[in-house]
């Protein structure tokens, strides 16, 4: 699940989530002025691009994308 | 063929490789020493790469105005099982104030009291007639006025860039190599003197936060043949399995208990002084023996918070908080349900493996500094001291950014070998040019089972540890010469994959060294052993392998007694004679 890209409508391709992703996740579609959710199985639930979206349009869940092996 | 027909170059005189606290800190401290070009590099973006912005609220900050140094000492090297490099820790708590204080002038939210001190908690670590004390902060706002002293400070910033290399000539450290995340593009920053503060690594694990951390610095310094240390302790941080998030040490600060399957509150039995307070490797020993026993699997229990303890959460925690409530966990002023809770993935994040550094941050390498995670933690032993990892990033960054300011004028800038950064640049680019291959991800999860499960190095033993190391060397045969990148963003996953693989190893082959229990819990050898095993485990690549030596820790004021004696873990856990040697 991770970031899910609500209301993209609203998105003004400001571009400050894409630098506030710590894991290079989302990318600017330069066409459309739009931020794009490209590698969302990288996506660490880190809530930093949901924290920086000046429009707010950015909502963040707390499951994660890859399983990851649990020690038991 | 000249560098610039291979790569982008750039110089500077001081080059800092990471941007989290150590390397803002770093850079800073040249620059407010006197260095005219101080340039940071990071394969994301200082301030939101590595794990200090998702630091859950906490530095263990001895205040030399009212704290006594003796106290702190004391029970650091007993937390850290004596295994401390006492001038190191010494250092770490005489000076982290004055930073403190800094970092409070530049915009960092402290806690305050009502009188305008700073607010202290008992983390873990502490408890009861103990001298241990964390100041608390707001989350994520910790990295926000760091980031702007770098901004009003000219520091040059190469972002989105990844470095794999370090640049060695003659046996000094010229620089960096590395490529552009966005375009694929090979980088080159020569530098007089380079300080490496790109973290350690929890293998990717399930903790917020801690993805972009594998082990790259690590893996740099087995390239260059730069020598190692620590990696016989693995740093075992925990969370909530179900979703990741953080914040532990608030958590059992405010009251949280570990319970096991039977509902039963266990931490006391394994740690009768600091209880749910313990630290991490009693933490991780502890749980483990429960699962072992059959009473797994393990939660957080916070139920009984009090609504102003919930409050407190939501103060110093917003983003733990929030996740919280988004699992629907933490409802109104209540948490409803217990945590299912385990460890978080292996590695070397706030204690453990290292380059091993001289209390002046240099490495072995002439032109070499190390910073936070990328150093050994020499002050922590094969503790965290208390909540120690931010401690030492601000401590050890500031003197490597001091003492790089002091010698890099005696290093000339120079050109590494046309030859070398070919060959590396073509190893480097190689997974963007193979058409079949393996994902990256299917590397880092083959990884992650190898060593993930509990037995392996929470509860070791020579058989298991073997048998991990021989599965991780089979995945360097056979997954990283096949690594395909289908683009540069699936490249930085190629070089994470390589970096995890190369720090494991360490843990594993250094884990094999070392023969009792401390830190990490033998099976095949359950005695705490301060008779053979008072002593540092030196690493220094060498081709393809390793060579090992020990080193006796050098005696401080904190004195240790030279006795050998089954491991009290394995006596709380009724286990009187444990596995045959």
């Amino acid at each position: 699940m991770g970031i899910r890209l609500i209301q993209e409508e609203l998105c003004t391709g400001c571009g400050v989530c894409v630098i506030s992703c710590p894991m290079d996740v989302i990318k600017l579609d330069e066409e459309r002025r739009k931020a794009i959710v490209q590698y969302i199985r990288d996506c660490q639930c880190c809530y930093m691009c949901e924290r920086d979206c000046p429009e707010d349009i950015i909502y963040v869940t707390p499951d994660r994308e890859r399983r990851i092996p649990l020690a038991w | 063929m000249a560098l610039r027909d291979l790569a982008e170059v750039y110089e500077t005189d001081i080059l800092v490789v990471g941007g989290g606290l150590a390397g803002s800190f770093a850079a800073i401290k040249a620059r407010q020493n006197g260095v005219q070009r101080v340039a940071l590099v990071d394969k994301s973006v200082p301030g939101k790469s590595g794990c200090s912005t998702f630091a859950a609220g906490v530095i263990a900050a001895h205040f030399p105005h009212q704290d006594s140094l003796q106290q702190w000492m004391e029970e650091l090297c007993e937390l850290g099982g004596y295994l401390n490099d006492q001038a190191w820790l010494e250092i770490v708590l005489t000076e982290v104030f004055g930073y403190v204080e800094e970092m409070a002038g530049w915009g960092v939210n402290f806690l305050r009291k009502a009188d305008g001190d700073y607010e202290r908690i008992v983390g873990r670590g502490g408890g009861p007639g103990r001298g241990l004390r964390n100041i608390m902060f707001h989350g994520p706002q910790l990295m926000e006025p760091v980031v702007k002293q770098l901004r009003l400070l000219g520091v040059t910033r190469y972002d989105r860039t990844m470095v794999t290399d370090l640049l060695v000539k003659d046996g000094r450290v010229l620089g960096v190599g590395g490529f552009n995340v966005l375009d694929g593009g090979y980088r080159i920053i020569k530098s007089r003197a380079t300080i490496l503060s790109a973290g350690g690594t929890y293998s990717k694990g399930s903790f917020v936060s801690h993805k972009n951390l594998s082990g790259d610095a690590h893996a740099m310094c087995v390239r260059a043949g730069v020598e190692l240390m620590n990696f016989d302790f693995t740093s075992r941080n925990q969370s909530c399995t179900e979703f990741d998030t953080e914040g532990m040490n608030m958590f059992v600060a405010l009251g949280g208990r570990f319970i096991n399957a039977r509902g039963e509150e266990f931490m006391p039995e394994y740690d009768p002084v600091l209880g749910n307070r313990t630290t991490k490797p009693v933490m991780a020993a502890a749980t483990a023996l429960e699962v072992k026993a059959g009473r797994g699997p393990i939660y957080m229990d916070m139920t009984h918070f009090t609504p102003d303890k919930v409050q407190k959460l939501r103060q110093v925690l917003p983003l733990a908080s929030l996740i919280l409530q988004r699992a629907g966990v933490m409802v109104g002023d209540r948490i409803n349900r217990k945590l299912a809770w385990g460890p978080a993935g292996v590695g070397t994040v706030a204690f453990g493996g290292g380059a091993r550094i001289t209390t002046r941050c240099e490495t072995s390498m002439p032109g070499l500094y190390a910073a936070g995670d990328s150093a050994a933690r020499h002050g922590a032993g094969h503790n965290e001291m208390g909540a120690g990892a931010l401690t030492w990033a601000i401590v050890s960054g500031a003197r490597a950014g001091r003492c790089a300011a002091e010698d890099y004028s005696q290093f000339d800038l120079e050109d590494a070998d046309v030859a070398f950064v070919e060959e590396r640049r073509e190893a480097v680019l190689k997974p963007l040019r193979r058409k079949t291959g393996v994902e990256p991800e299917q590397t880092i999860l083959a990884i992650q089972e190898a060593v993930h499960p509990w037995n392996v190095l929470e509860l070791r033993h020579e058989k298991r540890l073997q048998r991990a190391l021989d599965r991780i060397l089979e995945i360097k045969e056979l997954h990283l010469p096949r690594l395909c990148a289908y683009d540069p963003h699936y490249l930085i996953l190629a070089h994470e994959a390589e970096s995890l693989a190369i720090t494991m190893e360490l843990i594993l082959r250094a884990g094999l060294e070392r023969k009792e229990s401390r830190c990490n819990l033998r099976e095949d050898y359950p005695e705490i052993d301060n008779i053979n095993w008072l002593k540092w485990i030196i690493l220094r690549p060498e081709g393809k392998s390793f060579a090992f030596r020990t080193m006796e820790i050098p005696e401080g004021p904190v004195k240790f007694k030279r006795v050998k004696r089954l491991h009290p873990l394995f006596t709380a856990a009724g286990l009187t004679e444990v596995g045959a040697r």
